[in-house]
């Protein structure tokens, strides 16, 4: 009979054991379930914005063709997954001379590859969960992870986000319908990685071989 | 002496671009906006836009001047040998 109790005991320690260690980093606000969310500039400006810092020249450009949506569970953030789309003509750096030959061969090629992904696999590294009931708002810090598609070929990129929830609420409401959720992205972009050469001897002194890109999504629960 | 008020009138217009050049930021590319910043209060967040305003760079301002001193130099030569004469 004792033998049996421990079996049972035992049995059941090692499945809730299993259990809590496959379970995923929650947001604290009480939601769960995988939630749908389209990008919306109703909620917030979506945005890009990248820096060239090269011994020539400091650039500094935005990028605002952006759509995508991405299914988020808030009880868990490690499940996360998705995509982002950028319109490459959508880039500007204030200078129209100088956009267009962004756009052109032997830059970006716009013509050719007309479109930026970013396809999220996951998250992993969550931290610094921070809820405020009061005003509805939950915080968190990631590593999200997947593929980076520039000029027709990606790569696999990691990247710190910071992930912002909120409940909605009557002043939400005044933007659009749902809970929202904004994520800041922050990584950088090596130009040889995706073939990118640019004029002879321009990228490393006039353009930097690596490029920063900051990033702002906003989207709703749909 | 027309030569004289030739390559004072180009020398000027040298300097003169050169300066304009300068006071826009000594940009290498003509920029014909500039980034305005707005800060979204509920995410804390700040976005650019862009707004028109023109700023002369090198590429237009280079010639510019270059052509400008080229005319300034032969001018002075032609002011001087007139002088000679």
């Amino acid at each position: 009979m004792f033998l049996k109790n421990l079996t049972i005991t035992i049995s059941i320690f090692l499945i809730a054991t299993v259990f809590v260690l496959n379970a995923g980093t929650g947001l604290g606000n009480g939601k769960s379930g995988g939630k749908k969310i389209a990008l919306n500039n109703k909620v917030g400006s979506n945005q890009i914005k990248f820096f060239s810092k090269a011994p020539g020249e400091d650039i500094e450009g935005t990028a605002n063709g952006i759509s995508g949506n991405f299914t988020l569970d808030p009880s868990n953030l490690e499940a996360t997954n998705g995509s982002v789309t950028v319109e490459v003509k959508s880039m500007e750096t204030g200078s129209g001379s100088r956009d267009a030959h962004m756009y052109s061969e032997p830059w970006l090629n716009e013509k050719g590859f007309p479109k930026i992904t970013l396809q999220i696999k996951g998250m992993k590294n969550v931290k610094n969960v921070k809820y405020d009931a009061s005003s509805g708002k939950a915080t968190a810090n990631a590593t999200v992870f997947g593929d980076f598609t520039l000029h027709g070929i990606t790569t696999h990129m990691e990247a710190e986000i910071t992930l912002t929830y909120i409940n909605e609420s009557d002043k939400t409401k005044a933007r659009a319908l749902g809970d929202f959720v904004m994520v800041t992205v922050n990584f950088n972009v090596h130009l040889l990685e995706h073939k990118i050469l640019g004029k002879a001897g321009v990228v490393g002194d006039k353009v930097a071989e690596v490029v920063n890109l900051q990033a702002s999504f906003f989207g709703n629960v749909q | 002496m027309v030569w004289k008020y030739l390559s004072i009138a180009f020398i000027v217009i040298a300097l003169s671009v050169g300066g304009v050049w300068v006071a826009h930021g000594t940009n290498i590319y003509t920029k014909d906006k500039v980034p305005v910043i707005t800060k979204d209060e509920m995410f804390g967040t700040e976005s650019t836009e862009w707004k028109p305003e023109f700023h002369l760079g090198l590429e237009f301002a280079g010639p510019i001047m270059a052509a400008s001193l080229i005319i300034t130099f032969f001018s002075f030569r032609k002011y001087k040998k007139s002088l000679l004469k």
